[in-house]
C-alpha cells in the first residue's frame, strides 16, 4: 500500500465560547492516522462546534488543533486539505456530478488530463461510474451522498470530516451506506471524523467513539467498551436503551435495588450509583430457574408494544420502579410472551448488570 | 376504478367554471394593455388624418433621432451595470448578515422608495451643483481650486438614475442570494477554493437568475426614464422619453410621438429576444 496522505489529528484544550455559553469546554482528543472516530452526542452537546473548529470554519476561543505535527489552528479551511461531507451534501447544484468532483482539483489548478483521470477514479471508488454527466438535481439521496464522498476524497485530503451525512436517508439505505463507508475507510486507510447523534451508526462504523455532553468530552472508547462499560450516567443513558435506577452499594460486588440484592462486576466507585439495565439484556425466565450467573427480578407487565422485530415491555418491579425490556417477536418466543397485568420473572447476566456513577 | 372517469369529468367542469370566473378580469386586463397600444399603432401610421409612413421615415432618416435612441440605450446599459456593481455587495451583505442587520440594510435600501423621485432629483442637484455640498467641501479642503462639473451633464444623469435604480436590483439579488445555503460556500472553501474562487464559481452563477432579473428590470425602467435625465442632464443627455414629450408638448405631433414610443418598444422586445436566445439562462440556473 502506498504511503497514505491521511494524517493524525490532535486537539488540545479546545474552548469555544459564544457570549456566555460554553459550546466547547477544554476538549482534548487524539485521533490516529487511519482511524475512524465518531463524535457522538445529543444536539447542543458541542459535537458540531468541534467539527467546525477542526474544519477551520470557526476559530476556537482558545486551544490548538494539529494535523500530524503541524499547528493548523489559524489556518483557513481552504488551506487545511480536508474533505468535508456536509449534512445536506452541499453539492453545487449548477454543476454536473463530474464538475462537482473536479471542483477541488480545478481550485488547485490540476491539469485537465490528470483531473479527468482522478475524477473517473473517484467515481469508481464510490461505485458511480457513468454518472459523471448527470445534473445534481437528477440524483437520489444515496447517489448525492456518494458524489459528496467522491468530492471529499478526490484531492487526497489529510482527513475526512463528516457531519451526520446519512441522516437524510431512509433506514435501509442508511444501514447499507454505513457498511459501505466502513469498507471505504478500510480501503483508503483514511482518517475519518464522523459526527452523529445516532448511537447505532457510531457503534457500527467506528474504531473509537467520543461521547460529548454539554461541551465536554465524557468518554472516548471502542464501541464494545462504550456499550459494556459506560463511564457515567449520561453515557449509559445515551448508548443503548437503558433504564437507569438509583442503587445502593452493599459490597464490592453487590448492590441493592429496591428490596432486591443484585450481584455485579466490581463496583469501585463510591457516591451516587445507578444500575443501567439495557432493555435487550433482560430476558424472561421460569419461576424455578436459579443460576449462579444471573440476577433475578420479579414484576408485573404494565404495557406491551409491538415494534416489529421485538416487543417492548414495560414492567413494574415489586417495589414500584418501572423498567423496559425487549422480547424478540419471532414464533419461538410467542408462547412465552406474557399478558398485560400478569406477573413475570426476569433475569439478566451478572456481567450485564452495569453500575455507573451518577 | 369505476369512479375515475367520473372524477376527471368533475375536474373538467370545475376547470371550466374557474375559467368563466376569471374571464372578466382577463378581458379587463387585456383591454387596459392592448387598447392604448392599439391606439398608438394607429396614430403612428397617420398624418393629418390619412395613412402615412412619414413618422417612421423620419426616425430612420434623421440622425438626431438615431443618436437619441443610441444615447438612451447607452445610458440605460451604464445605469444597469453601475446599479449591479453597487447593488451586489449590498444584497450579499443583507443575505449573509444576522436578522437584525438584514432588516436594517433592506430598510435603508427601501427608504428612498418612500420619497418622490422629483424630490430626490432636486436633492442631487443641490448636492452636485457648482456651489453644491460636494464642490464647496472639496474646495474648502483645498483638494480642488475650481468647482467640478458634476451637474447638468452625463455624470449627473448617471448618479441620479443609479440612485433611483439600485433598490430594483438589490431585492431580486437578495432573494437569489439568500436562497443559496451557506454550507455551499463552506464546502467550496474546504475543497480548497479561495474566497474569490468560490465567489466566481459558486455564488455568482447561483445568483445569476436574480442578477439577470434585476438587471432586466433596471434596464427597462431606465429606457423610459424622463424626470431625472431631464433635470440633471442639462439638455445634453436627451432620452427617448424626452423626445416623446417634446413632440407632444411643443409640437403636438401625436403621430410622431407614437412612432417613437413604438420604435422603442420594438427595440426592447428585439433585445430581449436576442438575449433569451444567446444567454443560456437554463444552464446558468442549473435546471432542466
Amino acid at each position: 500500500m502506498p504511503a497514505s496522505h491521511f494524517e493524525s489529528v490532535s486537539v488540545r484544550n479546545l474552548v469555544k465560547t459564544y457570549h456566555t455559553f460554553d459550546a466547547l469546554s477544554d476538549v482534548s482528543l487524539d485521533i490516529a492516522a487511519g482511524e475512524f472516530l465518531s463524535i457522538l452526542g445529543p444536539s447542543g452537546s458541542g459535537k458540531t462546534t468541534l467539527l467546525q473548529v477542526i474544519g477551520g470554519f470557526t476559530g476556537p476561543t482558545s486551544g490548538k488543533v494539529y494535523f500530524g505535527d503541524t499547528d493548523v489552528t489559524n489556518l483557513p479551511p481552504q488551506k487545511r486539505e480536508i474533505g468535508v461531507v456536509f449534512q445536506n451534501y452541499a453539492l453545487f447544484p449548477h454543476l454536473t456530478v463530474a464538475e462537482n468532483i473536479a471542483f477541488p482539483l480545478k481550485a488547485r489548478r490540476v491539469g485537465r488530463a490528470d483531473c479527468e483521470e482522478r475524477v473517473a477514479q473517484a467515481l469508481r471508488t464510490v461505485d458511480m461510474e457513468g454518472f459523471g454527466d448527470r445534473p445534481i438535481a437528477k440524483l437520489s439521496g444515496g447517489q448525492k451522498q456518494r458524489v459528496a464522498l467522491a468530492r471529499a476524497i478526490v484531492f487526497e485530503p489529510r482527513l475526512i470530516l463528516m457531519d451526520e451525512p446519512l441522516s437524510a436517508l431512509d433506514k435501509n439505505l442508511r444501514e447499507a451506506m454505513q457498511l459501505e463507508l466502513r469498507n471505504l475507510h478500510k480501503n483508503l486507510n483514511a482518517t475519518i471524523i464522523y459526527v452523529t447523534h445516532d448511537q447505532r451508526e457510531a457503534l457500527t462504523m467506528s474504531d473509537r467513539i467520543a461521547v460529548m455532553n454539554k461541551g465536554k468530552l465524557v468518554q472516548i472508547d471502542q464501541p464494545k467498551a462504550l456499550y459494556r462499560a459506560p463511564a457515567d450516567h449520561f453515557v449509559a443513558s445515551f448508548v443503548g436503551e437503558a433504564t437507569l435506577l438509583p442503587v445502593t452499594r452493599l459490597g464490592d460486588r453487590q448492590i441493592g435495588l429496591g428490596g432486591a440484592t443484585l450481584r455485579t462486576p466490581d463496583v469501585t466507585t463510591d457516591g451516587k450509583l445507578f444500575v443501567a439495565l439495557q432493555a435487550d439484556t433482560i430476558l424472561l425466565c421460569d419461576d424455578a430457574e436459579d443460576d449462579a450467573d444471573s440476577n433475578y427480578l420479579n414484576g408485573t407487565v404494565r404495557d406491551l408494544v409491538y415494534q416489529g422485530e421485538s416487543l417492548k415491555a414495560d414492567v413494574v418491579l415489586d417495589d414500584g420502579t418501572a423498567i423496559a425490556c425487549r422480547i424478540a417477536s419471532h414464533h419461538y418466543n410467542l408462547r412465552s410472551v406474557p399478558e398485560l397485568g400478569h406477573r413475570i420473572r426476569l433475569k439478566m447476566h451478572v456481567e450485564d448488570t452495569i453500575v455507573v456513577p451518577g | 376504478m369505476t369512479d375515475m372517469p367520473k372524477l376527471s369529468a368533475i375536474e373538467r367542469t370545475e376547470q371550466r367554471s374557474f375559467l368563466l370566473l376569471f374571464l372578466p378580469a382577463l378581458i379587463l386586463v387585456a383591454l387596459i394593455i392592448f387598447a392604448p397600444l392599439g391606439k398608438l399603432v394607429v396614430q403612428s401610421f397617420q398624418d393629418e388624418g390619412a395613412f402615412s409612413l412619414v413618422h417612421y421615415k423620419r426616425i430612420v432618416t434623421e440622425r438626431i433621432y438615431w443618436s437619441i435612441f443610441v444615447d438612451t440605450l447607452e445610458v440605460s446599459l451604464a445605469v444597469t451595470a453601475l446599479s449591479a456593481l453597487l447593488g451586489y455587495p449590498v444584497a450579499y451583505a443583507a443575505a449573509r448578515a444576522s436578522r437584525l442587520w438584514t432588516g436594517l440594510i433592506l430598510a435603508m435600501v427601501m427608504l428612498p422608495f418612500w420619497t418622490s423621485v422629483l424630490v430626490r432629483t432636486y436633492g442631487w442637484l443641490v448636492i452636485l451643483q457648482r456651489r453644491g455640498i460636494v464642490n464647496t467641501t472639496l474646495m474648502d479642503l483645498g483638494i480642488i481650486s475650481k468647482p467640478l462639473e458634476l451637474s447638468h451633464n452625463y455624470t449627473a444623469v448617471l448618479i441620479g438614475m443609479v440612485h433611483v435604480m439600485v433598490p430594483f436590483i438589490v431585492f431580486p439579488l437578495y432573494a437569489a442570494l439568500s436562497k443559496i445555503p451557506p454550507e455551499l460556500a463552506q464546502a467550496g472553501n474546504s475543497l480548497g477554493g479561495t474566497r474569490s474562487y468560490v465567489f466566481r464559481r459558486v455564488i455568482l452563477p447561483l445568483s445569476a437568475p436574480g442578477l439577470l432579473a434585476g438587471a432586466v428590470l433596471v434596464f427597462v425602467l431606465s429606457l423610459g426614464f424622463y424626470l431625472t435625465p431631464e433635470l440633471l442632464g442639462g439638455g445634453k443627455t436627451i432620452m427617448v422619453s424626452s423626445l416623446v414629450e417634446r413632440n407632444i408638448e411643443q409640437y403636438s405631433r401625436f403621430g410622431a410621438a407614437s412612432s417613437v414610443a413604438l420604435s422603442l418598444l420594438v427595440i426592447v422586445l428585439a433585445i430581449f429576444w436576442v438575449v433569451d436566445r444567446v444567454l443560456p439562462v437554463e444552464k446558468i440556473i442549473g435546471v432542466k
